[in-house]
């Protein structure tokens, strides 16, 4: 990562953090087409709206919050309607293209859409986030009970949507 | 553990795995199985990971289902696998190659926009909280004016307060969030009469903490779950396919509007039968087997409800491919319960604890072990009963138990339950 010298906040977690929370919108979301989108929108957001932020942990979650906010379609339909993003996405390059498509393919990715939305969300964000089920808890709005519940209500749907899929 | 998103060596996926780095090189397409294969001594999350592979499978005699007796251990090696299999299959993912140009540019533009929008979002604040109370109070619905103002002004803190809100902690900001959303709102106004289908992240309670501006605009409270209430749930005739679609039903018991947040759990329960059965529940999308449920766009995550307003959440069963695993080839919804509108006594009344622990230790899914009824059911002990199989289809507002509403579905057993979110009853 930058080294702490002249990197600006926005680069500085734009190296940290931007791809790893890609892998999360491509998890969360239905269409792969908006996850750029989505990842974009949330650094905009959390950057314009709080550039005191420093603590990266904090501007971590507070990322990890928009995305999981943004992801929700109702959400992102609007949006993306709005086109509050000042211009469309430039066009993926070919490498890019290919990785997209390759998770539409993606057994795991075709189950995980199959899940209902907040079991889909909860097992993203513990597992693929690495949240423990408290993080979770409050980042969904959730009590720790129904994370749990999601979560292995959740790990079941899977296990049997991708045993039907093989 | 929260360095593994933060951790700027994206490439390093198996590193926080612990141990189990064997994470297979390059061949995506083909590791899922390869790398449980290697790792994990358990047949559960073998078969999780394999399901990429061409390993065949048979439904009904799945280890998975078998062997859960001591559920914590197989359990740890399958959230392995999920953790595994969730990182390689975004590992590819790359930023595009001006995504950082276009953040560049994109947030001081932002910045300036919300500077310039400010001024109108105060003027709109002052709006809501001066003109909508003389409108409410002029007598549109006389005496529930306390209650019809929060409805109609929540529509704009929704917009506040989502998509940055998280914890409430951050006094300083409010000002700007106002300001920046307040400019979507003046553009959005058209699509959204009825308060917002945006979630809030943190439930109701959350929301008041801290952010100032929410003492201007009051919203229609979550419901609670004293609150919902005259559940019921309504089947139809299997079609020639054994699908049968139906709905829950849940009404706004209370005096005052409040709002739904969540879509709450559909659980299903599978009794009697000889074999052990899988009901998977899943959100109902567009393309899946149940066309009949409409648009899911329709849903939306928050519903104001005004007193004795209902929504609904519709299914549908359909049955696994010749209805494998039950006795009967298809369902007959159950003739007292299921041809009209019924209210469950079991379920709506309060004793409906049954259906909601089967729903939320989702053994309706199979394979956790971890509920005993579940345990008997799989054994092929008929002993819950009737010894026909049936599934019995719940559901529980997201505000908790007891379960709302619940419909039996006879002569059911292997199969899907699709689900829709929250839809307000016409």
């Amino acid at each position: 990562m930058a080294a702490g010298t002249t990197v600006d906040h926005l680069t500085e977690t734009y190296r940290a953090h931007y791809k790893s929370l890609l892998g999360l919108a491509a998890l969360l979301l239905d269409d792969t087409a908006s996850c750029e989108d989505v990842v974009q929108e949330a650094f905009i957001r959390v950057h314009s709206a709080r550039k005191r932020v420093r603590d990266p942990e904090k501007t971590l979650a507070y990322l990890r919050q928009t995305v999981v906010n943004l992801s929700r379609s109702a959400l992102r339909r609007r949006i993306l309607g709005l086109k509050l993003l000042s211009k469309p996405m430039p066009d993926m390059a070919s490498a890019e293209e290919g990785a997209y498509e390759q998770l539409e393919r993606d057994e795991l990715i075709k189950s995980m859409r199959g899940l209902q939305r907040r079991q889909r969300e909860v097992l993203v964000l513990r597992y693929f986030a690495d949240m423990t089920e408290a993080q979770v808890a409050e980042t969904l709005g959730l009590s720790l009970g129904s994370v749990k519940a999601y979560g292995s209500r959740g790990i079941a749907a899977l296990r049997t949507a991708m045993e039907a899929a093989s | 553990m929260n360095e593994g998103l933060g951790n700027p060596g994206e490439g390093r996926h198996g590193d926080d795995t612990s141990g189990s780095g064997t994470s297979p090189e390059g061949t995506h397409s083909t590791h899922p199985g390869s790398t449980s294969d290697g790792t994990s001594p358990n047949p559960s999350a073998d078969g999780m990971s394999a399901a990429g592979g061409d390993e065949p499978r048979t439904p009904g005699g799945h280890p998975a289902s078998g062997t859960h007796p001591a559920p914590d251990e197989p359990l740890a090696a399958e959230e392995e696998a999920i953790r595994r299999l969730l990182r390689d299959s975004v590992r590819d993912l790359e930023p595009s190659e001006d995504s950082l140009d276009h953040l560049r540019r994109a947030v001081p533009a932002r910045k300036t926009h919300r500077r310039q929008a400010l001024v109108g979002a105060v003027a709109a604040a002052l709006v809501a909280v001066v003109g909508v109370p003389t409108l409410l109070y002029g007598g549109v619905v006389p005496g529930i004016g306390d209650d019809k103002h929060p409805l109609t002004a929540s529509s704009s803190q929704g917009q506040t307060h989502g998509p940055d809100g998280g914890t409430g902690e951050h006094d300083g900001e409010s000002g700007d969030k106002t300001g920046k959303d307040g400019k979507g709102e003046g553009k959005d106004k058209d699509g959204k009469g009825k308060g917002s289908a945006e979630p809030s992240p943190s439930g109701g309670p959350g929301n008041g903490s801290a952010d100032p501006s929410e003492t201007l605009t009051a919203s229609a409270p979550t419901c609670g779950r004293d609150q919902l209430g005259e559940g019921s749930a309504q089947t139809g005739e299997p079609d020639g396919q054994g699908k049968v679609y139906g709905s829950f039903r849940v009404t706004n018991t209370s005096g005052d509007a409040c709002t739904v947040e969540g879509e709450g759990m559909v659980g299903a329960n599978v009794q009697g039968g000889s074999e052990r059965a899988r009901v998977a529940i899943m959100d109902h999308t567009p393309g899946d087997p149940a066309p009949g449920l409409g648009d899911p766009a329709a849903a939306s995550d928050e519903l104001v409800l005004r007193p004795g307003a209902s929504y609904l959440v519709k299914f549908a069963w359909v049955p696994k491919d010749g209805g494998s695993g039950c006795s009967s080839d298809s369902p007959s919804p159950k003739n007292s319960q299921a041809n009209n509108e019924v209210s469950n006594p079991d379920t709506a009344g309060g004793t409906g604890g049954d259906d909601s622990a089967g729903g939320d230790s989702g053994g309706g899914a199979g394979g956790t072990g971890t509920t005993p009824g579940e345990g008997s059911a799989g054994t092929g002990d008929p002993g819950n009963g009737s010894g026909e199989p049936s599934v019995v289809v719940s559901h529980t507002p997201e505000v908790g138990s007891p379960a709302a509403a619940g419909t039996k579905l006879d002569g059911a057993c292997g199969g899907t339950v699709y689900r829709t979110g929250v839809l307000p009853a016409s």
